[in-house]
Protein backbone atom coordinates (compact mmCIF):
# COMPACT_ATOMS: atom_id res chain seq x y z
CA UNK A 1 0.00 0.00 0.00
CA UNK A 2 1.60 3.44 -1.01
CA UNK A 3 2.04 5.93 1.74
CA UNK A 4 1.64 8.89 -0.40
CA UNK A 5 -1.16 10.02 -2.44
CA UNK A 6 -0.90 8.44 -6.13
CA UNK A 7 -0.19 11.41 -8.47
CA UNK A 8 1.01 14.12 -5.64
CA UNK A 9 4.55 13.00 -5.49
CA UNK A 10 5.85 15.39 -7.65
CA UNK A 11 4.01 18.38 -6.02
CA UNK A 12 5.38 17.47 -2.82
CA UNK A 13 8.73 17.15 -4.06
CA UNK A 14 9.01 20.00 -5.57
CA UNK A 15 7.37 21.75 -2.88
CA UNK A 16 10.42 20.25 -0.53
CA UNK A 17 12.58 21.74 -2.78
CA UNK A 18 11.25 25.39 -2.68
CA UNK A 19 11.34 25.25 1.05
CA UNK A 20 14.94 23.90 1.03
CA UNK A 21 16.10 26.71 -1.37
CA UNK A 22 14.11 29.42 1.19
CA UNK A 23 15.88 27.91 3.87
CA UNK A 24 19.02 27.64 2.39
CA UNK A 25 19.07 31.28 0.53
CA UNK A 26 18.04 32.44 4.37
CA UNK A 27 20.48 31.26 6.32
CA UNK A 28 23.50 32.19 3.89
CA UNK A 29 21.89 35.88 3.74
CA UNK A 30 21.76 35.98 7.69
CA UNK A 31 25.45 35.11 7.64
CA UNK A 32 26.25 37.25 5.43
CA UNK A 33 26.44 36.28 2.39
CA UNK A 34 25.43 39.50 0.12
CA UNK A 35 22.71 38.31 -2.76
CA UNK A 36 22.14 40.62 -5.09
CA UNK A 37 18.06 40.52 -6.56
CA UNK A 38 16.75 42.23 -9.33
CA UNK A 39 15.15 45.85 -8.73
CA UNK A 40 12.11 46.76 -9.66
CA UNK A 41 10.75 50.05 -11.25
CA UNK A 42 7.68 49.97 -10.09
CA UNK A 43 9.42 50.15 -6.54
CA UNK A 44 12.03 52.36 -7.17
CA UNK A 45 9.46 54.84 -8.39
CA UNK A 46 7.57 54.86 -4.67
CA UNK A 47 9.84 57.33 -3.23
CA UNK A 48 9.54 59.31 -6.25
CA UNK A 49 5.68 59.65 -6.03
CA UNK A 50 6.15 60.13 -2.64
CA UNK A 51 8.38 63.20 -2.95
CA UNK A 52 6.49 64.66 -5.76
CA UNK A 53 3.38 64.75 -3.72
CA UNK A 54 5.03 66.59 -1.21
CA UNK A 55 6.47 68.97 -3.66
CA UNK A 56 2.40 69.41 -4.72
CA UNK A 57 1.32 69.94 -1.27
CA UNK A 58 -1.08 66.93 -2.22
CA UNK A 59 -1.77 63.91 -0.33
CA UNK A 60 -0.80 60.14 -1.90
CA UNK A 61 -3.69 57.43 -2.12
CA UNK A 62 -3.11 53.89 -1.51
CA UNK A 63 -5.01 50.96 -2.20
CA UNK A 64 -4.65 47.47 -2.37
CA UNK A 65 -8.10 46.22 -4.21
CA UNK A 66 -11.50 45.11 -3.65
CA UNK A 67 -11.38 41.10 -3.35
CA UNK A 68 -12.42 40.08 0.16
CA UNK A 69 -10.14 37.81 0.76
CA UNK A 70 -6.52 37.02 2.07
CA UNK A 71 -4.64 35.79 -0.36
CA UNK A 72 -1.20 36.74 -1.30
CA UNK A 73 -2.11 39.70 -4.13
CA UNK A 74 -3.97 41.35 -0.80
CA UNK A 75 -1.29 40.12 1.58
CA UNK A 76 1.08 42.23 -0.47
CA UNK A 77 -0.83 44.90 -1.13
CA UNK A 78 -1.18 45.18 3.25
CA UNK A 79 2.39 44.84 3.22
CA UNK A 80 2.60 47.97 0.55
CA UNK A 81 0.54 50.20 2.45
CA UNK A 82 2.60 49.75 5.71
CA UNK A 83 6.02 50.52 3.32
CA UNK A 84 4.20 53.34 1.73
CA UNK A 85 2.76 54.70 5.24
CA UNK A 86 6.44 54.73 6.47
CA UNK A 87 7.61 56.41 3.14
CA UNK A 88 4.77 59.52 3.70
CA UNK A 89 5.31 59.52 7.04
CA UNK A 90 9.14 60.21 6.95
CA UNK A 91 8.97 62.47 3.89
CA UNK A 92 5.78 64.35 6.05
CA UNK A 93 3.21 62.98 3.39
CA UNK A 94 -0.35 63.14 4.07
CA UNK A 95 -1.43 59.50 2.93
CA UNK A 96 -5.18 58.53 1.99
CA UNK A 97 -5.43 54.68 2.11
CA UNK A 98 -8.66 53.19 0.43
CA UNK A 99 -10.00 49.89 1.39
CA UNK A 100 -11.88 46.99 -0.49
CA UNK A 101 -11.83 44.06 1.34
CA UNK A 102 -14.28 44.26 4.79
CA UNK A 103 -11.78 41.67 6.12
CA UNK A 104 -8.36 43.36 6.14
CA UNK A 105 -9.56 46.55 7.58
CA UNK A 106 -7.94 46.67 10.30
CA UNK A 107 -5.05 45.01 9.02
CA UNK A 108 -4.73 47.79 6.78
CA UNK A 109 -5.17 50.74 9.56
CA UNK A 110 -2.44 48.80 11.93
CA UNK A 111 0.40 48.49 9.13
CA UNK A 112 -0.64 52.25 8.31
CA UNK A 113 -0.17 53.40 12.05
CA UNK A 114 2.49 50.97 12.49
CA UNK A 115 4.26 53.09 9.15
CA UNK A 116 4.04 56.21 10.87
CA UNK A 117 5.38 54.90 14.04
CA UNK A 118 8.75 53.11 12.41
CA UNK A 119 8.94 56.53 10.74
CA UNK A 120 9.37 58.73 13.72
CA UNK A 121 5.93 60.20 13.48
CA UNK A 122 3.06 58.48 14.92
CA UNK A 123 1.29 61.57 15.41
CA UNK A 124 1.02 61.41 11.36
CA UNK A 125 -1.50 58.68 11.93
CA UNK A 126 -4.94 59.76 11.01
CA UNK A 127 -7.86 57.42 11.24
CA UNK A 128 -9.86 59.66 9.10
CA UNK A 129 -7.84 58.86 6.03
CA UNK A 130 -9.02 55.47 6.09
CA UNK A 131 -11.60 55.25 3.91
CA UNK A 132 -13.42 52.11 3.23
CA UNK A 133 -15.54 51.62 0.24
CA UNK A 134 -16.49 47.57 0.57
CA UNK A 135 -15.73 45.05 -1.46
CA UNK A 136 -18.21 44.53 -4.46
CA UNK A 137 -16.05 45.86 -7.21
CA UNK A 138 -18.15 48.30 -8.71
CA UNK A 139 -19.11 49.77 -5.67
CA UNK A 140 -15.79 50.13 -4.64
CA UNK A 141 -14.94 51.48 -8.32
CA UNK A 142 -17.74 54.77 -7.66
CA UNK A 143 -15.71 55.10 -4.31
CA UNK A 144 -12.40 54.86 -5.88
CA UNK A 145 -13.40 57.64 -8.41
CA UNK A 146 -15.17 59.59 -5.37
CA UNK A 147 -11.66 59.81 -3.70
CA UNK A 148 -9.50 60.24 -7.04
CA UNK A 149 -11.79 63.41 -7.59
CA UNK A 150 -11.99 64.52 -4.34
CA UNK A 151 -8.43 64.44 -3.09
CA UNK A 152 -6.79 65.43 -6.41
CA UNK A 153 -4.09 63.20 -5.32
CA UNK A 154 -0.47 63.84 -6.33
CA UNK A 155 0.59 59.71 -6.24
CA UNK A 156 -1.94 57.09 -6.81
CA UNK A 157 -0.28 53.61 -5.58
CA UNK A 158 -2.39 50.98 -6.34
CA UNK A 159 -0.99 47.47 -5.67
CA UNK A 160 -2.81 44.31 -4.65
CA UNK A 161 -5.99 42.25 -6.36
CA UNK A 162 -7.91 44.28 -9.54
CA UNK A 163 -9.57 43.19 -12.02
CA UNK A 164 -11.53 45.23 -14.70
CA UNK A 165 -11.53 47.56 -12.00
CA UNK A 166 -7.83 48.62 -12.91
CA UNK A 167 -8.48 50.30 -16.16
CA UNK A 168 -11.32 52.96 -14.96
CA UNK A 169 -9.51 53.76 -12.26
CA UNK A 170 -6.06 53.89 -14.54
CA UNK A 171 -8.48 56.45 -16.93
CA UNK A 172 -9.35 58.27 -13.81
CA UNK A 173 -5.61 58.77 -12.98
CA UNK A 174 -4.38 59.58 -16.23
CA UNK A 175 -7.01 62.04 -16.79
CA UNK A 176 -6.35 63.99 -13.29
CA UNK A 177 -2.85 63.74 -14.48
CA UNK A 178 -1.22 61.48 -10.55
CA UNK A 179 1.54 60.09 -10.68
CA UNK A 180 0.80 56.46 -11.06
CA UNK A 181 2.17 53.56 -9.51
CA UNK A 182 0.03 50.20 -10.60
CA UNK A 183 0.54 46.49 -9.72
CA UNK A 184 -2.00 43.82 -10.40
CA UNK A 185 -1.58 39.45 -9.85
CA UNK A 186 -3.68 39.22 -12.46
CA UNK A 187 -2.39 39.36 -15.63
CA UNK A 188 -5.30 41.11 -17.69
CA UNK A 189 -5.40 43.85 -14.77
CA UNK A 190 -1.78 44.42 -15.06
CA UNK A 191 -1.60 45.08 -18.90
CA UNK A 192 -4.67 48.13 -17.71
CA UNK A 193 -1.97 49.38 -15.35
CA UNK A 194 0.50 49.00 -18.33
CA UNK A 195 -1.41 51.44 -20.32
CA UNK A 196 -2.52 53.76 -17.99
CA UNK A 197 0.24 54.14 -15.09
CA UNK A 198 3.90 55.92 -15.33
CA UNK A 199 5.24 52.38 -13.87
CA UNK A 200 3.62 49.16 -13.71
CA UNK A 201 3.76 45.61 -12.01
CA UNK A 202 2.36 42.39 -12.84
CA UNK A 203 1.98 38.74 -11.80
CA UNK A 204 5.40 37.80 -9.72
CA UNK A 205 6.80 41.17 -9.64
CA UNK A 206 4.20 42.42 -7.21
CA UNK A 207 5.29 39.38 -4.65
CA UNK A 208 9.24 40.70 -5.05
CA UNK A 209 8.04 44.45 -5.21
CA UNK A 210 6.73 43.08 -1.40
CA UNK A 211 9.46 41.26 -0.60
CA UNK A 212 12.73 43.42 -1.59
CA UNK A 213 10.86 46.22 0.65
CA UNK A 214 10.67 44.23 3.32
CA UNK A 215 14.37 43.88 3.31
CA UNK A 216 13.30 40.98 5.56
CA UNK A 217 15.86 38.08 5.20
CA UNK A 218 13.48 35.09 4.15
CA UNK A 219 11.75 37.34 1.93
CA UNK A 220 15.14 38.01 -0.26
CA UNK A 221 15.74 33.78 0.20
CA UNK A 222 12.07 33.57 -1.10
CA UNK A 223 12.91 35.87 -4.53
CA UNK A 224 16.06 34.14 -5.23
CA UNK A 225 14.20 30.47 -4.54
CA UNK A 226 11.43 32.00 -6.54
CA UNK A 227 13.60 32.67 -9.51
CA UNK A 228 15.24 29.25 -9.17
CA UNK A 229 12.38 27.13 -9.03
CA UNK A 230 11.03 29.27 -12.27
CA UNK A 231 13.93 28.44 -13.96
CA UNK A 232 13.66 24.99 -13.12
CA UNK A 233 9.92 24.76 -14.09
CA UNK A 234 10.53 26.03 -17.64
CA UNK A 235 13.85 23.57 -17.68
CA UNK A 236 11.29 20.84 -17.17
CA UNK A 237 8.85 22.06 -19.62
CA UNK A 238 11.53 22.49 -22.54
CA UNK A 239 12.89 18.63 -21.54
CA UNK A 240 9.50 17.43 -21.33
CA UNK A 241 8.24 18.92 -24.74
CA UNK A 242 11.76 17.38 -26.61
CA UNK A 243 11.15 14.35 -25.61
CA UNK A 244 7.54 14.30 -26.08
CA UNK A 245 8.92 15.27 -29.18
CA UNK A 246 10.70 12.61 -30.04
CA UNK A 247 7.97 9.92 -28.84
CA UNK A 248 9.10 9.51 -24.94
CA UNK A 249 6.83 10.30 -21.67
CA UNK A 250 9.45 9.35 -18.91
CA UNK A 251 8.96 12.96 -17.54
CA UNK A 252 4.91 12.87 -18.05
CA UNK A 253 5.05 9.75 -16.55
CA UNK A 254 7.60 10.65 -13.51
CA UNK A 255 5.47 14.13 -13.17
CA UNK A 256 1.92 12.08 -12.83
CA UNK A 257 3.41 9.52 -9.54
CA UNK B 1 -0.66 42.09 24.61
CA UNK B 2 2.44 40.25 24.92
CA UNK B 3 4.05 39.07 21.75
CA UNK B 4 3.76 35.68 22.73
CA UNK B 5 -0.26 35.76 22.38
CA UNK B 6 -0.16 38.48 19.58
CA UNK B 7 2.63 36.79 17.35
CA UNK B 8 3.53 33.36 18.52
CA UNK B 9 0.02 31.62 19.62
CA UNK B 10 -1.44 32.86 16.17
CA UNK B 11 1.78 31.15 14.04
CA UNK B 12 1.68 28.48 16.35
CA UNK B 13 -1.82 27.28 15.09
CA UNK B 14 -1.77 28.44 11.97
CA UNK B 15 1.75 25.81 11.57
CA UNK B 16 0.04 23.32 13.12
CA UNK B 17 -3.31 23.40 11.00
CA UNK B 18 -1.44 23.83 8.11
CA UNK B 19 0.87 20.76 8.63
CA UNK B 20 -2.09 18.70 9.65
CA UNK B 21 -4.04 19.56 6.16
CA UNK B 22 -0.76 19.03 4.03
CA UNK B 23 -0.92 15.49 5.47
CA UNK B 24 -4.23 14.79 4.27
CA UNK B 25 -3.37 16.04 0.91
CA UNK B 26 0.07 14.84 0.17
CA UNK B 27 -0.44 11.32 2.11
CA UNK B 28 -2.97 8.29 2.46
CA UNK B 29 -4.56 8.69 5.47
CA UNK B 30 -7.05 7.05 7.78
CA UNK B 31 -10.94 8.54 7.45
CA UNK B 32 -10.63 9.45 11.07
CA UNK B 33 -7.92 12.07 10.51
CA UNK B 34 -10.20 12.94 7.25
CA UNK B 35 -13.02 13.69 10.04
CA UNK B 36 -10.44 16.29 11.68
CA UNK B 37 -9.28 18.20 8.94
CA UNK B 38 -12.95 18.20 7.51
CA UNK B 39 -13.70 19.71 10.88
CA UNK B 40 -10.47 22.48 10.52
CA UNK B 41 -11.74 23.04 7.23
CA UNK B 42 -15.12 24.34 8.38
CA UNK B 43 -13.78 26.11 10.87
CA UNK B 44 -12.50 28.59 8.63
CA UNK B 45 -15.88 29.67 7.83
CA UNK B 46 -16.54 30.32 11.21
CA UNK B 47 -13.00 32.72 11.52
CA UNK B 48 -14.26 34.16 8.06
CA UNK B 49 -17.34 35.09 10.11
CA UNK B 50 -15.71 36.75 12.70
CA UNK B 51 -13.07 38.94 10.54
CA UNK B 52 -16.57 39.91 8.71
CA UNK B 53 -17.92 40.67 11.85
CA UNK B 54 -14.78 42.93 13.38
CA UNK B 55 -14.44 44.91 9.67
CA UNK B 56 -18.36 45.80 9.93
CA UNK B 57 -17.79 46.92 13.97
CA UNK B 58 -15.05 48.85 12.52
CA UNK B 59 -16.78 50.59 10.03
CA UNK B 60 -19.65 51.23 12.69
CA UNK B 61 -16.74 52.57 14.55
CA UNK B 62 -15.42 54.86 12.12
CA UNK B 63 -18.46 56.43 11.11
CA UNK B 64 -20.29 56.97 13.58
CA UNK B 65 -17.33 58.83 15.29
CA UNK B 66 -17.89 60.91 12.37
CA UNK B 67 -21.55 61.58 12.55
CA UNK B 68 -21.50 62.06 16.38
CA UNK B 69 -18.50 64.86 15.92
CA UNK B 70 -20.05 66.12 12.80
CA UNK B 71 -16.85 65.94 10.70
CA UNK B 72 -16.78 66.83 6.72
CA UNK B 73 -18.50 64.52 4.44
CA UNK B 74 -20.74 63.20 7.46
CA UNK B 75 -24.02 62.75 5.90
CA UNK B 76 -22.04 59.96 3.94
CA UNK B 77 -21.24 58.38 6.89
CA UNK B 78 -24.60 58.40 8.31
CA UNK B 79 -25.76 56.97 4.64
CA UNK B 80 -23.05 53.98 5.42
CA UNK B 81 -24.71 52.68 8.56
CA UNK B 82 -27.83 53.15 7.44
CA UNK B 83 -27.82 50.88 4.63
CA UNK B 84 -25.70 48.63 7.05
CA UNK B 85 -28.34 48.60 9.83
CA UNK B 86 -31.34 47.93 6.74
CA UNK B 87 -29.47 45.30 5.13
CA UNK B 88 -28.58 43.50 8.71
CA UNK B 89 -32.05 43.90 9.61
CA UNK B 90 -33.91 42.54 6.49
CA UNK B 91 -31.47 39.46 6.13
CA UNK B 92 -31.72 38.51 9.98
CA UNK B 93 -34.95 38.59 9.63
CA UNK B 94 -36.20 37.40 6.55
CA UNK B 95 -33.26 35.64 5.92
CA UNK B 96 -30.58 36.08 2.34
CA UNK B 97 -33.63 34.37 0.52
CA UNK B 98 -36.23 36.86 1.13
CA UNK B 99 -38.77 39.18 -1.16
CA UNK B 100 -37.49 41.86 0.57
CA UNK B 101 -33.60 41.28 0.87
CA UNK B 102 -33.53 39.85 -2.92
CA UNK B 103 -34.69 43.24 -3.63
CA UNK B 104 -32.42 45.49 -2.18
CA UNK B 105 -29.48 42.89 -3.70
CA UNK B 106 -31.06 43.49 -7.27
CA UNK B 107 -32.32 46.87 -7.17
CA UNK B 108 -29.72 49.24 -4.77
CA UNK B 109 -26.45 46.89 -5.99
CA UNK B 110 -26.75 44.86 -8.67
CA UNK B 111 -28.94 47.27 -11.22
CA UNK B 112 -25.46 49.95 -10.80
CA UNK B 113 -23.07 47.22 -10.91
CA UNK B 114 -24.29 45.82 -14.23
CA UNK B 115 -24.42 49.73 -15.63
CA UNK B 116 -20.85 50.40 -14.42
CA UNK B 117 -19.46 46.81 -16.26
CA UNK B 118 -21.18 47.90 -19.58
CA UNK B 119 -19.27 50.82 -19.45
CA UNK B 120 -16.10 49.22 -19.90
CA UNK B 121 -15.66 49.15 -23.76
CA UNK B 122 -16.25 52.86 -23.89
CA UNK B 123 -13.96 53.82 -21.06
CA UNK B 124 -11.23 50.97 -22.19
CA UNK B 125 -11.90 53.34 -26.09
CA UNK B 126 -11.19 56.35 -23.85
CA UNK B 127 -8.30 55.04 -22.19
CA UNK B 128 -6.82 53.93 -25.22
CA UNK B 129 -7.29 57.22 -27.04
CA UNK B 130 -5.39 58.81 -23.41
CA UNK B 131 -2.38 56.96 -23.02
CA UNK B 132 -1.79 54.97 -25.79
CA UNK B 133 1.26 56.53 -26.56
CA UNK B 134 3.63 54.14 -28.38
CA UNK B 135 6.62 55.28 -26.21
CA UNK B 136 8.43 51.80 -25.28
CA UNK B 137 9.22 48.81 -27.12
CA UNK B 138 6.51 46.76 -24.87
CA UNK B 139 3.41 49.59 -25.90
CA UNK B 140 4.74 48.91 -29.82
CA UNK B 141 4.05 44.92 -29.81
CA UNK B 142 0.70 45.09 -27.19
CA UNK B 143 -0.26 47.93 -30.25
CA UNK B 144 0.33 45.36 -33.09
CA UNK B 145 -1.37 42.12 -31.55
CA UNK B 146 -4.58 44.78 -30.52
CA UNK B 147 -4.58 45.73 -34.61
CA UNK B 148 -4.64 42.95 -35.83
CA UNK B 149 -6.64 40.75 -32.83
CA UNK B 150 -9.09 43.97 -33.65
CA UNK B 151 -8.93 43.66 -37.00
CA UNK B 152 -9.33 39.64 -37.70
CA UNK B 153 -12.77 40.20 -35.06
CA UNK B 154 -14.33 43.15 -37.12
CA UNK B 155 -16.50 41.50 -40.31
CA UNK B 156 -14.81 43.68 -42.87
CA UNK B 157 -10.79 42.11 -41.45
CA UNK B 158 -11.52 38.38 -42.88
CA UNK B 159 -13.03 39.39 -46.27
CA UNK B 160 -10.22 42.19 -47.14
CA UNK B 161 -6.99 40.16 -45.21
CA UNK B 162 -8.25 36.21 -45.30
CA UNK B 163 -5.18 35.63 -43.89
CA UNK B 164 -6.06 37.97 -40.86
CA UNK B 165 -7.87 34.88 -38.38
CA UNK B 166 -4.97 32.67 -38.99
CA UNK B 167 -2.07 34.83 -37.77
CA UNK B 168 -4.63 35.96 -34.64
CA UNK B 169 -5.33 32.34 -33.98
CA UNK B 170 -1.23 31.71 -34.04
CA UNK B 171 -1.15 34.34 -32.30
CA UNK B 172 -3.49 33.33 -29.31
CA UNK B 173 -2.52 29.89 -28.86
CA UNK B 174 1.27 30.22 -29.22
CA UNK B 175 3.18 32.88 -28.21
CA UNK B 176 0.10 34.25 -25.86
CA UNK B 177 -0.23 30.50 -24.02
CA UNK B 178 3.38 29.81 -23.33
CA UNK B 179 3.76 33.07 -22.02
CA UNK B 180 0.74 32.54 -20.14
CA UNK B 181 1.81 29.44 -18.62
CA UNK B 182 5.57 30.86 -17.63
CA UNK B 183 3.49 34.04 -15.85
CA UNK B 184 1.45 31.47 -14.02
CA UNK B 185 4.62 29.24 -12.99
CA UNK B 186 5.88 32.31 -12.12
CA UNK B 187 2.84 33.90 -10.33
CA UNK B 188 2.05 30.38 -8.81
CA UNK B 189 5.39 30.19 -7.30
CA UNK B 190 5.90 33.17 -5.71
CA UNK B 191 2.48 32.43 -4.17
CA UNK B 192 4.09 29.42 -2.57
CA UNK B 193 7.06 31.44 -1.21
CA UNK B 194 4.40 34.32 0.13
CA UNK B 195 2.81 31.25 2.02
CA UNK B 196 5.59 29.79 3.58
CA UNK B 197 6.76 33.24 4.44
CA UNK B 198 3.06 34.10 6.04
CA UNK B 199 3.64 30.34 8.04
CA UNK B 200 6.30 31.29 9.83
CA UNK B 201 5.66 35.13 10.65
CA UNK B 202 7.75 36.74 8.73
CA UNK B 203 4.88 38.86 6.47
CA UNK B 204 3.67 42.05 7.92
CA UNK B 205 0.09 41.47 6.41
CA UNK B 206 0.27 38.41 8.78
CA UNK B 207 0.55 39.25 12.52
CA UNK B 208 2.21 42.00 13.50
Amino acid sequence: MSVLVEGRVAGLAFLSLLAFLISYYTSQIESGVKEKIRTIPAMEAIDEAIGRSVEQGKPALITYGYFDDINPAIMTGLEMVGYVAKVAAEKGCELIIAVGPTRTLNIAIENYRLGCVEAGRPELFNIDNVHYLTHQQFTYLAGMYGLLNEYEPGAYIGIGWFWVDAIHIGTQVKRLGIFGIGGAEKYDAGAWFLLTMDYSAFGAEIYAMGASMSKDTTAIGGIISTDLATCISVAILIVGSILAATGSNILATLMLL
Amino acid sequence: MSVTLKKHVPIGIMLILTIVLMVEYFFVVPDSYIVVTNEAKSFTVVIAAFAMALGAFNILQMHGKKVVEKKSGWKYSAWIITVMVIFIVVGLVGGSKSYWFVWLWECLLRQPDATSYSLIGFVAIYSIYMAFRIDSREILYFTCIWVISFAANAPIGPLVFPWLPGVQGWLKMVPNSAATRGFYIATALSAIVIGIRTLIGRTRAGME
